[in-house]
């Protein structure tokens, strides 16, 4: 129960921060989006263990106190301007009607991506190993992790033969084994500890739920799965519109999505943020903008079982780089 | 190419970044690209960076001085014409889909669907990204133009836009023939004068002079002033006009033809507004048909040779800075009393009537002026190899001394 000063506190705050806080939405919809959100805001009128409590109490399911803490020691950050630019653009919201107008009229399905895909991926041995070749030429320290709090980070070489083993691989070289993170912890996988970014890695985020379900219902009418509808996506947003970047590889989830692997290498954040900033619009999750952030490793196997199947893979564009037009 | 086959080849082109000065990311909706208008949600600025990048690329919108001119059809062909704000909210759909953030009921914003508003598109005009988006542009020209590239090289300007000298625009593809020689080239100009009755000899070099000039002008080769190439006659019907359209139609062009009145008039109609009007269509052949009576115009001398530039006015529009150097000047009289200043900005060319019995030489493709029409290819050709052959050997230049426009007179 909120203390007596914090509730005097919230009868005087503006109408649209009160319904921020009272609208968590359900667990895996954007939890932990909206804890830094609602914290963001609630910094101009409370300390930050009236925050935790306040956000403790308004939460839609069980987080771990940890990740309260997190997002609410973060936002203080940003809310005191000690982190992040001022002039950079928020991300932009998802704009449906675009997404739905590209997702039903592209040409290119699921069954279609193998055969555009400038390697034969035919054959059922996964090709992790060659992949990560051409992925990360050399031997550069890279991350894998058998779940996102199981990682480890060591040079390439000391994974080759059992890379497939693993679900999720950082997708850019890292710079030493440990880190350290914003709060002071060492980290096998954190921004302190991650290279510079070598690929941007695009996921869209479409679930049957929220305001995806009527578009998934009118898709899934037209016989267009979700698995489609990125694939739609990621089409669009490498092979139209500015700024573009070649596609590397496309690696099925095992699940609902697709993850894009687009190279970068030799390009700034910002000539790269626009780009993603296309991708959030086509409905893209800005997590993978982090730098140090885990995406599924390239024909790996997923925990529920399911093979992360890649079906695209263009290794040329690899020793392309960033190679700009 | 199918569908898929292109996208294949897309998807592993390089990198395409925003340029410079854009910083929202373009994305295609409709098959067009999205340009977001300014509202609450989007700067003018921001927008217009993005208008005026796309309108570049399509070489149809240019700036012109500090104007935003467009290319059009026209019943003479195609010509500049400033792009009026009622103009340009039409464009921007036929080259963009046209979106707006829009607050949503239950918070939030959303894209939707707009039309420019009259007021958007008067600040998008205004904005300093359409005159640093958008590509200069002097002159239309029909025919292809022999420049010089930045190591001084003949380099030949074809049919599209080129940045160099200021702007030009060639509309036209000629089959050029760089087989000709010099000595051919010399007799098919010479003999394209043969009808013409010369007062002296020196009229006819001036009059040969008049077919090569223009191919100097255009490309900028000789870093001169030109004079204006004024035919004269003791009497009607000698064939200063004719001279006119033949020079032109060498170059596949037909000149922009003003006609002066003696009566001095100001404002709508007068001799300063079709002088700009024909400054701002980017013709390169300008004529003065029939000058007559005393000819003093401040603009019509600054533009022959002032500082390059000549404030202009198109009637019911603000006025502006153009350059003037892409221009050709033309005029035709019989007795015209010009300023001395109009007579020293002057190349005269004076002709006699020929007599009544005179023959005029017959073409297999009727006068001498269908003629030219249907072989100007060949007559370009010869203009050209002539050029060539004065750059070849170092643009040699004479020691005559007798002109204001030094320049011209010593290297034609």
């Amino acid at each position: 129960m909120a203390s007596n000063n914090i509730f005097s506190v919230l009868t005087t705050l503006p109408r649209r921060l009160s319904e921020l806080l009272d609208s968590c939405p359900p667990e895996g919809n954007g939890v932990h989006e909206w804890l830094f959100k609602t914290a963001l805001q609630l910094h101009r009128y409370f300390s930050e263990d009236e925050i935790i409590e306040l956000l403790t109490e308004n939460l839609s399911c069980a987080r771990r106190e940890r990740e309260i803490r997190d997002a609410v020691v973060n936002a203080g950050k940003y809310f005191r301007g000690e982190m992040g630019s001022p002039s950079q653009k928020p991300w932009p919201a998802v704009d449906y009607t675009l997404v739905h107008k590209i997702v039903v009229n592209s040409p290119i399905r699921l069954k279609d991506l193998s055969s555009i895909s400038p390697v034969d991926l035919s054959s059922e041995e996964p090709r992790t190993e060659e992949i990560l070749d051409a992925l990360f030429p050399g031997n550069p320290l890279l991350c894998f992790g058998r779940s996102v709090n199981a990682c480890w980070t060591y040079p390439r070489e000391f994974w080759r033969g059992r890379e497939s083993d693993f679900q999720f691989i950082v997708p850019n070289p890292m710079s030493k084994e440990v880190g350290v993170t914003t709060d002071g912890r060492e980290s096998r996988r954190c921004l302190d500890n991650t290279g510079s970014r070598q690929f941007v890695v695009s996921e869209f985020d479409i679930s049957e739920d929220g305001d995806w379900a009527p578009y998934v219902r009118d898709w899934r009418n037209r016989g267009i799965t979700i698995i489609d509808a990125n694939i739609a996506l990621i089409i669009e947003l490498t092979a139209r519109g500015l700024p573009r970047l070649p596609l590397g590889l496309a690696v099925h989830s095992g699940g609902k999505s697709m993850h894009a692997w687009c190279p970068c290498s030799g390009l700034t954040d910002e000539q790269l943020r626009p780009f993603m900033m296309r991708a959030v619009r086509l409905g893209a999750d800005k997590a993978t903008w982090t730098r140090c952030q885990f995406v599924r490793m390239p024909d790996g196997m997923r925990d529920n079982g399911n093979r992360q199947r890649v079906h695209y893979f263009a290794p040329n564009v690899f020793r392309m780089g960033g190679g700009l037009e | 190419m199918n569908a898929a086959e292109d996208i294949q080849e897309q998807l592993v082109a390089p990198a395409g970044l925003l340029p410079p000065g854009i910083r929202r990311p373009i994305n295609i909706v409709d098959g067009k690209p999205e340009l977001i208008l300014p509202n609450d949600h989007t700067y003018f600025t921001e927008c217009a960076e993005q208008c005026f990048w796309e309108l570049a690329k399509t070489e149809r919108f240019f700036r012109q001085g500090d104007l935003i001119v467009e290319l059009i059809e026209s019943p003479e062909g195609l010509k500049l014409v400033e792009l009026a704000v009622e103009a340009f909210r039409s464009r921007l759909e036929a080259y963009f889909t046209l979106r707006s953030y829009v607050s949503l009921r239950g918070g939030g914003i959303a894209l939707k669907k707009k039309i420019c508003s009259h007021d958007n598109a008067k600040v998008l005009l205004a904005t300093e990204a359409a005159l640093n988006q958008l590509p200069a542009i002097q002159a239309v020209v029909n025919s292809p133009v022999f420049a010089e590239d930045e190591g001084g090289k003949l380099t030949v300007l074809n049919r599209g836009y080129h940045r160099c000298n200021g702007g030009i625009y060639v509309l036209g593809k000629r089959e050029i023939n760089t087989a000709i020689n010099v000595d051919e080239a010399v007799r098919a100009l010479l003999a394209i004068v043969t009808d013409f009755s010369f007062l002296a000899e020196s009229d006819r070099s001036r009059c040969v002079a008049g077919f090569i000039s223009p191919a100097l002008r255009f490309g900028r080769l000789l870093d001169a002033d030109f004079p204006l190439d004024l035919c004269e006659a003791d009497q009607s019907q000698t064939g200063k006009s004719f001279r006119m359209k033949v020079i032109s139609r060498v170059y596949g062009e037909g000149p922009f033809v003003i006609t002066l009145s003696s009566e001095a008039k100001k404002g709508v109609g007068s001799l300063d507004e079709s002088l700009s009007e024909a400054l701002l269509s980017g013709a390169p052949f300008i004529a003065l048909d029939n000058l007559r009576g005393e000819i003093s115009n401040q603009l019509l001398e600054s533009a022959i040779r002032g500082e390059g530039k000549v404030a202009v006015r198109r009637a019911y529009s603000r006025t502006t800075q153009i350059e003037t150097d892409h221009v050709y000047w033309l005029a035709t009289s019989n007795r015209a009393q010009t300023t001395p200043d109009l007579a020293n900005r002057s190349i005269i060319t004076r002709l006699r009537k020929c007599a009544p019995d005179f023959q005029f030489k017959h073409y297999a493709e009727g006068d001498l002026l269908t003629h030219i029409e249907k072989q100007s290819d060949y007559y370009l050709s010869c203009v050209f190899t002539i050029v060539r052959e004065w750059h070849v050997r170092g643009k040699p230049r004479t020691h005559e001394t007798g002109h204001d426009f030094r320049e011209w007179s010593q290297n034609s």
